[in-house]
C-alpha cells in the first residue's frame, strides 16, 4: 500500500540543521497494523506526516496505491487525504463549540457530501464508537475518552482505507485508553483498514502487527 | 466544499466573538450609511433635473455663440482686424455681435429648418386691466422649449401678440390656471427714444414653475422682433437658434453639431448639452461628498484586516485541522474571504436599511420648510439601483480586505498549525 524509497527530511537551514529522517525506506501492506515507536525526536511524527501526506520530504520517494506524492500538486495530494485518510490526534482536536453530529460530520463537508448524506453517515458512525446517545451534545461537553471516540466517528465518516493515528491514548487514562485500543482494532480486523500509530503506549504497540523502531532519523528495526 | 456550506460556515464563525464583529460592522455601517445619502441625493437631484430639464429639450434645436476667447487675460497677443474674425474679443462674448448674415449662412446649412435670432429684449412692467402693474424677471422669445404647461398650448408659428407666462404671474394678475387662457394682458417695454410702449397680448399658455426658467414670459417670435425693432436691438443679436427638420431623440446631435460649426466660427450647443452640464455639476457635488463615505469605508477595512488576522490567529488550530482533513488552500482563503465580505454585506444592508429610513424622514421635513417651492423635488431617493451598487461596492470592499488574512489563513502549514498553543 505504501512504499518509500530512501525519504529524506531535514529542517532548518545552514548551521542549525536538524535531520528528521535519513534515507527511510520502507513498505506497509493493505491491512496492516503498523507501530512507529521511539523517544521525542527520533523522527517518528515526521515519518508519520510525510505517509499521510502532511508535509513533503526533500528527498526521496513516496508512494500510496502505486501513486507518488513527487507527482502530485497539493490539490491532489487534499484530495487524497480527504477521501482516503482518516486522521486521530492526542488532543482530540474537536470544536468545543459544535456539536458531537457536526464534528463528526467536518470531513465530509470539506468533502463537498451534501448536508442530508453527511447526517445519515455521521449517524451510523457515531453508531460505531456507542455515541448514538451524545449527537446533539456540545463536544466540550463529553469526557476524554468519549472526545476520542467522536473523533475516531470523525476518521472513519469518509470511508478511509488508512486511519493515521498520532498518540490516540496519550491523553487517556488506562481504562479509557484500552476501550480505543479495542475499537481501533476491530475496524483493522472487521473492514480492514490499516492502522499507522505513532504511540509511546506499550500495550498498543504491542497490539500492532509491526513496530518500527525509528532512532536518530533512520529506522532501526522493523524493516520489510 | 459547497458553496453554500462556505457561506454557512463563514456567516457562523462570525458569530464567535459577536462584540467584536458587531464593532466591525458598525464601523462598516458608518461609511455605508454616508455613501448610501450620497448616492440617494445624487440620485433625487438627477431625477428632479432630468425632469425639469428634459421636457424642455427639444431635439434638434441648438443655441448658435460665436466662437470666443474666454481667456479673460487674452492671449497677450494683439491680432490684426478681421470684419469676419468674432473670436479674438473676450467682449464679444457678452455684447450681441450675430447679425443677418450669420442668419443666412446658417439657413444654408443642410436640414436647417428655422434660424431664429434670440433678441435682446428689455421689459418694463406687465398688468392686467387696470391692475396694478408687475415687473417682468425675463422675457424671452419662443424658439422651442417644450415647456411644462399647467394649462393652454405652446407658442407656434404664426402666432402674433401672444403670450405664455409663468404660473408664478397667476395670482398678481388675478387670474387662475383655468382662467388664464385666452385673457389679455399688456406688456410695457422702452422704445429707441425712451418713450414707453404698450402693447396688448393673449395668454395661449401657462407654464408650470420651474427653477430653470424662473418667472418667465414668453412671447412669440413676430412680437419679439417688433419689440426688438422697437428698441432698436433688431440687427444685431447674442444668440441665434438653429432648428433641424426632422429631428427626434435618436438624432445624433454630434453630427448636427458639427454641421453648424463647419459653416464659420461658431460654437452650436443643443439643449440636451445643457442639461447634461447641469447633471455633470450635480454628479460632481455628489461625487466630492460620497469621498467622504469612501475614506470612511476604508478606515472600516483596516478594522475588517484586523479582525480577520486575530480570527486566524485564534483559528490557527482549527484551520490546521481543516487542511489535514484535506481542505484546499483555496477552501481556506475562501472560508476568510467570505467571512469579510459577509462583514461587508450585513454592515451595508444595515446602512441601506437606515439610509432609507432617515431619508423618508429628511425627505417629509425638506419638503415641508427648504424644498416647498421645489415642486416635486425628491431630496433623497434611495432607489433598489443605488441600494445595490452601494452592497456590491462595499461587499467589493470588504472582501479587497479580506484577501490579507485569507491568504495568511491559506498558507498555514497545517502541522505547524496543529501543534500551535
Amino acid at each position: 500500500m505504501f512504499q518509500t524509497e530512501e525519504i529524506t527530511k531535514i529542517y532548518g537551514r545552514g548551521q542549525n540543521t536538524f535531520v528528521a529522517l535519513d534515507k527511510v525506506s520502507l513498505g506497509v501492506k493493505r491491512g496492516e497494523s503498523v507501530a512507529i515507536i521511539g523517544k521525542s525526536g527520533s523522527g517518528k511524527s515526521t515519518l508519520m506526516h510525510v505517509l499521510a501526506a502532511l508535509d513533503r520530504t526533500n528527498s526521496g520517494s513516496i508512494s500510496f496505491e502505486g501513486a507518488k506524492y513527487e507527482n502530485m500538486n497539493a490539490n491532489k495530494l487534499d484530495k487524497l487525504r480527504s477521501k482516503q485518510f482518516g486522521f486521530i490526534f492526542q488532543q482530540f482536536f474537536l470544536n468545543g463549540r459544535e456539536t458531537v453530529l457536526e464534528n463528526v460530520m467536518l470531513p465530509l463537508k470539506i468533502a463537498g457530501i451534501k448536508a442530508s448524506e453527511r447526517k445519515k453517515r455521521a449517524l451510523k458512525v457515531l453508531a460505531e464508537v456507542d455515541l448514538s446517545d451524545k449527537a446533539n451534545n456540545k463536544a466540550t461537553d463529553l469526557s476524554g475518552g468519549q472526545k476520542q471516540r467522536v473523533a475516531i466517528a470523525r476518521a472513519l465518516i469518509n470511508e478511509p482505507e488508512v486511519i493515521f493515528a498520532d498518540e490516540p491514548t496519550g491523553n487517556l487514562d488506562s481504562e479509557n485508553g484500552e476501550r480505543i485500543i479495542e475499537l481501533l482494532f476491530s475496524l483493522n480486523k472487521k473492514r480492514g483498514i490499516t492502522l499507522v500509530v505513532v504511540t509511546h503506549d506499550e500495550d498498543l504497540a504491542a497490539r500492532c502487527k509491526r513496530r518500527l523502531i525509528m532512532k536518530d532519523g533512520q529506522l532501526s528495526e522493523g524493516k520489510k | 466544499m459547497r458553496f453554500w456550506d462556505l457561506v454557512v460556515t463563514s456567516n457562523r464563525n462570525l458569530t464567535r466573538s459577536k462584540l467584536r464583529t458587531v464593532l466591525t460592522i458598525l464601523a462598516i455601517f458608518v461609511g455605508g450609511f454616508t455613501l448610501m445619502l450620497t448616492t440617494a441625493l445624487n440620485t433625487g437631484a438627477s431625477r428632479y433635473l432630468q425632469r425639469q430639464l428634459g421636457n424642455v429639450s427639444t431635439p434638434g434645436v441648438f443655441e448658435v455663440l460665436p466662437k470666443t476667447d474666454l481667456n479673460p487675460l487674452g492671449s497677450g497677443e494683439i491680432h490684426k482686424y478681421d470684419p469676419e474674425d468674432k473670436t479674438s474679443s473676450f467682449q464679444n462674448a457678452f455684447t450681441s455681435v450675430m447679425d443677418q448674415t450669420d442668419v443666412s449662412k446658417l439657413k444654408g446649412v443642410e436640414g436647417v429648418e428655422n434660424v431664429v435670432p434670440f433678441y435682446n429684449l428689455q421689459p418694463e412692467y406687465i398688468k392686467r386691466g387696470s391692475g396694478d402693474k408687475y415687473q417682468v424677471a425675463t422675457l424671452s422669445q419662443e424658439y422651442g422649449l417644450r415647456l411644462d404647461l399647467a394649462s393652454g398650448r405652446l407658442l407656434k408659428a404664426g402666432d402674433v401678440d401672444s403670450t405664455v407666462i409663468s404660473e408664478e404671474y397667476l395670482k398678481p394678475l388675478d387670474l387662475t390656471a383655468e382662467n388664464a387662457v385666452g385673457q389679455e394682458v399688456v406688456l410695457a417695454y422702452k422704445g429707441k427714444e425712451g418713450k414707453l410702449i404698450e402693447r396688448n397680448l393673449k395668454i395661449v399658455g401657462v407654464m408650470r414653475k420651474t427653477f430653470v426658467a424662473p418667472s418667465q414670459v414668453f412671447v412669440d417670435m413676430i412680437t419679439a422682433r417688433e419689440i426688438a425693432d422697437a428698441q432698436g436691438q433688431s440687427s444685431r443679436f447674442m444668440v441665434v437658434f438653429v432648428t433641424f427638420a426632422n429631428a427626434t431623440d435618436q438624432t445624433d446631435e454630434k453630427a448636427l453639431k458639427q454641421k453648424i460649426e463647419a459653416v464659420g466660427n461658431y460654437t452650436a450647443v443643443s439643449l440636451k448639452e445643457r442639461i447634461s452640464t447641469f447633471l455633470t455639476v450635480v454628479g460632481a457635488v455628489t461625487a466630492s461628498l460620497s469621498v467622504v463615505g469612501i475614506i470612511a469605508l476604508l478606515a472600516a477595512s483596516f478594522g475588517i484586516i484586523n479582525t480577520l488576522l486575530m480570527s486566524v490567529y485564534e483559528r490557527t488550530k482549527e484551520i490546521g485541522l481543516m487542511k489535514a482533513l484535506g481542505m484546499n488552500r483555496f477552501t481556506v482563503f475562501s472560508v476568510f474571504a467570505i467571512e469579510a465580505t459577509l462583514v461587508g454585506f450585513w454592515g451595508s444592508l444595515v446602512a441601506v436599511l437606515t439610509a432609507a429610513g432617515v431619508s423618508a424622514v429628511i425627505n417629509n421635513f425638506a419638503s415641508s420648510s427648504f424644498l416647498k417651492d421645489f415642486d416635486g423635488f425628491t431630496l433623497l431617493v434611495v432607489d433598489p439601483a443605488g441600494a445595490i451598487f452601494v452592497i456590491a461596492l462595499i461587499m467589493l470592499i470588504a472582501f479587497l480586505a479580506g484577501t490579507l488574512p485569507a491568504i495568511k489563513a491559506s498558507r498555514l502549514d497545517p502541522i505547524e498549525a496543529l501543534r500551535s498553543e
